[in-house]
């Protein structure tokens, strides 16, 4: 492994179909985006390497088709996921009242008892919006996630959330250090805790 | 140490001359000095009392006299409170403050139990030892006086608050001579210990008569008594334990033919008895000579009326127990390096799938009857060798009890069945366990309590302790595998795993393995039988609601030519066909893909190998397609002439979105595919276009049941004893921790097992994880579980004990606290509940007939204190103290004079 990277971290995304898994992950990954970005069939993977407070860590995020079909083969995706991001379109509220179903299988399949939760109500530019974003709130305050909205399309918090998740992480004990205990001793115990459980601290809910 | 600085420098102060007892009393100030225990230009805070039992501390010095090494060590309670009670204490001498006398003349000093010899006969907190280094012994009467005088110059010189004392004559005979000085009194500790007991020593009148001697004068008032006789509760001397109930499990009975119960359990419990004695000691305190009549032909002393008893216990040491013992082998099993032929010889080879007719016709006999261990029995008749094979390690009788025990659909239905397995596998715990466990349990990944693999485990871990040890296992082994392979073969399920359809990642991966093979035969039975019947036209006539299509169902089935006859069709569903307007059928589609945990990483491998750019996310695509053709050629299959849209409806409905458009008849909805549906040169359309009307069933296998199952038969017939120990070894740590839980009981309050238990768990579940598994991580553990498996036994033990002689609401906190504390006092002596039980307990030992109805004590100690004038009548009276303690072949007394050195 790269000496400069100080872990990888395996992130999950997942949702009803349609939601902008993809075009979330497209932009920003590679910071574009496509109006007709195909339907993902079974899995895809995206590498990123980005910076937190310092620290350069590798993202491998794994983004999951939505269609029933294939929800058979991403349980096995969750194992070892260090983060787990549920979309929803905050323009149909079939997507976001699927969302106990997504939230019980990610609770179920998860091998990090600790793992990171974040919930993201995409597509907020588009005007006939059917879920508020206290409805979004509420059920990322019950359920302990992160909270955001965003815009695949616009770039608004898209950046901001996979930063505040992988900030989270690296701040959660006994999550992520195994990985790296023989490369280099870093602590980071100071502050492990910033803010409340659900909430984004600074910036995440400000948008 | 200024006035020094500023003398004169020319000077010059000789030492060259000092001799060796000067340099010997100069370094002892030095090191007094140093541990702080000068009480010059000091006041000394006495604290009136101190537990002895408390936490003891200590710090040495080296030191030389005359070039013979010694060891000077300071010893003292640490205190946790500091009371400064000086006025509490009243010391009848003038000379206030002084710790050494406070604590000699304080009875409740008096008979500590854990604690410093010198302590104990003393009542001291806070003291001296100089001990001769080495093996060295101090005999020489002169040696001694001359240390004892040096140290008396260096003890005055330095105002030392602690007594300093010499030990002489052997070590273990624990003999000591001290002196201290304060305030112009000096006492003298002196001791002597004799093998034979004189007299005088047996009873109190002797001890007074000798104690006012050595005082010389007449005391102030009448000697002040603290007595103490302990009766011991053990099985060497009154040869009373085996009236005990025997708590070690009987192992001969375990030897020959074990009742099925032995198997399902793991063994718990101390192999030798975990307590050696109970003590049990009859206290007065603040007697006085003069009410107490103790003489050889007469006692006032009735232990039964004493008004205070104190038990105590004594443990055995290091005693063996037998889970950890079995843990023990069952790590030496995981680091053997035999495999299953070099131990059983070459009739044990792997076994390929036999196509023999003998082996066909050894099993045709057997299956009419049994559903299972064909195998077992087809072992008498072997194939592959001629020769009759010589039974294993294990005798069949007891193999047979094993594989009833691990497969007992065999014996047939759940009547029949001695072991059966539970209908619904708990994951967390049994109801024999606290339920405020179950949070911890949730987290293990083993398998579930009392599945096939724990089963295995427990059975492995009693073969290897009880049966052969590795041959046994690998014998165990050998037949097991034989055993699934002729359910895989005959398409029999294995007993006792979830049937949840595919692999459970959450277990260990011996079980998803199981899991899978499972998944395998369940497959080739469904592959096998014929195709699954089919939601026809026909099943219309019985659908209320649509009883006008139903009629129809003739013509519309005409409509298909004979080559396009929809088939494999699962379920209807309310959508119609976009061009035809016909149902849309769900069709039967090929079962998902099983996945082990090494499937699985292997597939995420793969695919983190691709890449992650748009070739990468491409290819990836592809693999993970087949099962989307498959679903699309069963869907074109069910419902013939259907386009792309039909199929996106049923297989990924948010990509049709239907829109109200406004016509010239109105409002009407209107559907269409998505845009990214939509998008020319789009994966989905390619495939759709690609894509043939082939139903599930004469498709090509996504899942090859044979290729699996033969590889996971195969992995298991070549696996090492110590290979199939370490595929188990979480589930029997899992075990392990239930039965310890299983054996401490909700009521019992014992913080440190708790504890233990806590730690022991959250290690588990930690190292359970990890992959590869780290043999040195389990044999960490192994300590832990050792402490939890003693204390537990030792509480077992001691309750059982107890109960058999008085059962009280108290008896679980009075065992718990004997057991933890070491001593429980028990106000009101015999006469508590405690005392009942213990009281009858000693009656039930006692073989003479005393008027007590106790039998003799085992150790008698005595305690006198008297103020008296010493050496003369015109001295300042001071404490006198003389402890005693006679047991049956030896009498320690142990003095402290006083005297004034001042007023003779």
């Amino acid at each position: 492994m790269d000496p400069s990277v100080l872990t990888t971290l395996k992130i999950l995304i997942t949702g009803e179909s349609g939601v902008g898994k993809s075009s979330l992950l497209l932009r920003f990954t590679d910071d574009t985006f496509d109006n007709e970005q195909a339907a993902t069939i079974g899995v895809d993977f995206k590498v990123k390497l980005i910076n937190v407070d310092g620290n350069n860590v590798k993202l491998a995020i794994w983004d999951t088709a939505g269609q029933e079909r294939f929800r058979t083969l991403t349980p096995s995706y969750y194992r070892n996921a260090q983060g787990a991001i549920l979309v929803y379109d905050v323009c149909s509220r079939q997507s976001f009242s699927r969302l106990d179903a997504w939230f019980d299988e990610l609770e179920t399949y998860a091998t990090n008892t600790n793992i990171v939760k974040m919930l993201i109500g995409n597509k907020i530019d588009k005007d006939r919006r059917e879920v508020s974003r206290e409805e979004g709130l509420k059920f990322a305050k019950k359920h302990s996630m992160l909270f955001i909205e965003a815009s695949a399309k616009t770039k608004d918090g898209v950046q901001m959330a996979f930063e505040e998740l992988v900030q989270k992480i690296i701040q959660t004990p006994g999550l992520w250090e195994a990985d790296v205990t023989s490369q280099r001793g870093l602590s980071l115990s100071d502050r492990t805790q910033a803010g409340q459980p659900w909430s984004c601290s600074g910036y995440c809910s400000m948008v | 140490m200024a006035d020094q600085e500023d003398e004169e420098v020319f000077e010059i102060v000789d030492f060259t001359s000092a001799s060796e007892w000067e340099v010997f009393i100069s370094r002892l100030e030095e090191i007094l000095l140093s541990w702080q225990l000068s009480l010059k230009d000091k006041e000394e805070v006495v604290t009136s009392f101190v537990d002895l039992n408390g936490d003891w501390k200590s710090s040495s010095e080296d030191i030389s006299f005359a070039g013979h090494p010694f060891i000077l060590t300071h010893h003292w309670v640490e205190q946790s409170t500091v009371t400064n009670e000086v006025n509490k204490v009243e010391l009848v001498t003038d000379k206030k403050g002084c710790q050494v006398f406070a604590s000699l003349m304080d009875n409740r000093h008096d008979f500590p139990f854990n604690c410093l010899p010198l302590a104990k006969y003393y009542g001291l907190s806070d003291f001296v030892v100089i001990t001769p280094a080495g093996n060295e012994m101090l005999t020489s009467e002169d040696r001694i006086n001359l240390l004892l005088s040096s140290i008396t110059i260096a003890v005055g010189n330095i105002q030392s608050r602690a007594p300093v004392f010499v030990q002489i004559h052997s070590k273990s005979q624990q003999l000591y001579q001290g002196t201290f000085e304060c305030k112009n009194l000096r006492t003298d500790f002196q001791m002597v210990h004799l093998k034979r007991i004189p007299p005088t020593c047996k009873c109190l009148s002797g001890l007074i008569e000798l104690f006012k001697d050595k005082i010389g004068s007449t005391p102030l008032e009448p000697v002040d008594l603290s007595i103490c006789w302990t009766y011991s509760l053990s099985d060497v001397r009154n040869g009373g334990w085996e009236k005990w109930p025997q708590p070690p499990p009987d192992f001969e009975s375990m030897g020959g033919v074990v009742g099925n119960a032995a198997l399902g359990q793991l063994g718990f419990g101390a192999i030798r008895d975990p307590i050696k004695e109970i003590r049990v000691s009859a206290v007065w305190t603040g007697l006085n000579e003069d009410v107490v009549v103790d003489s050889e032909v007469y006692s006032d002393l009735d232990p039964v009326q004493a008004p205070l008893w104190i038990a105590r216990l004594v443990l055995n040491e290091q005693v063996p127990s037998l889970l950890i013992k079995s843990l023990c082998s069952f790590l030496d099993l995981c680091r053997s390096s035999e495999s299953i032929e070099q131990l059983l010889g070459k009739n044990y080879t792997v076994l390929q799938s036999p196509d023999s007719p003998e082996y066909e016709r050894a099993l045709g006999a057997l299956t009419k009857e049994r559903k299972g261990y064909g195998l077992l029995s087809s072992n008498r008749l072997p194939f592959g060798s001629k020769k009759a094979q010589t039974g294993g390690p294990i005798p069949e009788a007891m193999m047979v009890n094993l594989l009833n025990y691990l497969f007992p659909d065999a014996e047939g239905d759940l009547e029949s069945q001695t072991h059966p397995y539970p209908e619904q596998f708990q994951t967390d715990c049994s109801a024999s366990i606290d339920s405020t466990w179950k949070e911890f349990f949730s987290a293990f990944k083993t398998s579930p309590v009392d599945s096939l693999v724990w089963r295995l485990a427990t059975a492995a871990v009693y073969t290897m302790t009880h049966l052969n040890g590795i041959e046994g296992v690998a014998h165990l082994w050998h037949e097991i595998v034989l055993e699934l392979r002729f359910r895989w073969e005959h398409g029999y399920t294995i007993p006792g795993l979830e049937t949840g359809g595919v692999p459970d990642l959450n277990y260990c991966r011996l079980y998803q393995k199981l899991q899978m093979l499972n998944c395998c035969i369940n497959h080739k039975k469904a592959g096998n039988s014929a195709p699954p019947v089919e939601a026809t036209d026909e099943d219309e006539f019985y659908d209320a609601e649509e009883t006008l299509e139903s009629m129809e169902a003739t013509p519309q089935k005409e409509r298909h030519s004979v080559w396009n006859q929809p088939q494999g069709r699962k379920e209807r569903t309310k959508m119609k066909l976009l061009r035809s307007g016909e149902t849309l059928y769900e069709p039967v589609t090929q079962a998902l893909l099983p996945m082990t945990e090494d499937m699985v990483e292997e597939q995420s491998e793969m695919m983190e190998q691709l890449g992650d750019n748009a070739e990468g996310s491409e290819l990836r695509a592809r693999i993970l397609s087949a099962s989307l053709l498959s679903d699309m050629e069963a869907f074109k299959a069910a419902n013939p002439g259907a386009e792309m849209e039909d199929f996106v409806r049923w297989h990924s409905p948010r990509d049709w979105i239907e829109e109200e458009v406004m016509t010239s008849d109105g409002c009407k909805m209107e559907g269409r595919l998505s845009g990214r549906m939509q998008a020319p040169g789009n994966l989905w359309q390619e495939m759709w276009r690609a894509a043939k009307p082939i139903v599930a069933w004469r498709q090509k296998r996504l899942f090859d049941d044979t290729k699996e199952a033969e590889k996971i038969l195969h992995t298991f017939s070549a696996l090492r004893p110590a290979q199939i120990a370490t595929l188990l070894l979480p589930t029997v740590m899992h075990a392990s921790i239930h039965r310890l839980l299983e054996e401490l009981r909700p009521n019992i309050q014992l913080p440190d097992a708790v504890s233990n238990c806590r730690a022991a768990i959250a290690k588990i579940v930690q190292i359970a994880r990890h992959s590869p598994l780290d043999l040195q991580q389990y044999e960490d553990l192994l300590p832990v579980l050792q402490k939890i498996e003693v204390r537990l036994s030792q509480f077992n033990s001691l309750r059982r004990r107890i109960i058999d002689y008085g059962d009280w609401e108290g008896i679980d906190e009075f065992v718990t606290r004997l057991l933890i504390d070491g001593n429980v006092s028990l106000t009101g002596g015999s006469h508590s509940p405690a005392g009942k039980a213990l009281l009858k307990a000693m009656g039930s030992l006692n073989k003479k007939d005393t008027s007590s109805g106790l039998p003799s004590p085992v150790k008698k100690e005595f305690v006198l204190r008297a103020m008296a004038h010493r050496p003369g009548n015109g001295s300042t009276c001071s404490c006198q103290k003389l402890f005693c303690s006679v047991d049956e072949d030896s009498v320690r007394l142990a003095g402290a004079w006083t005297q004034d050195t001042l007023f003779y």
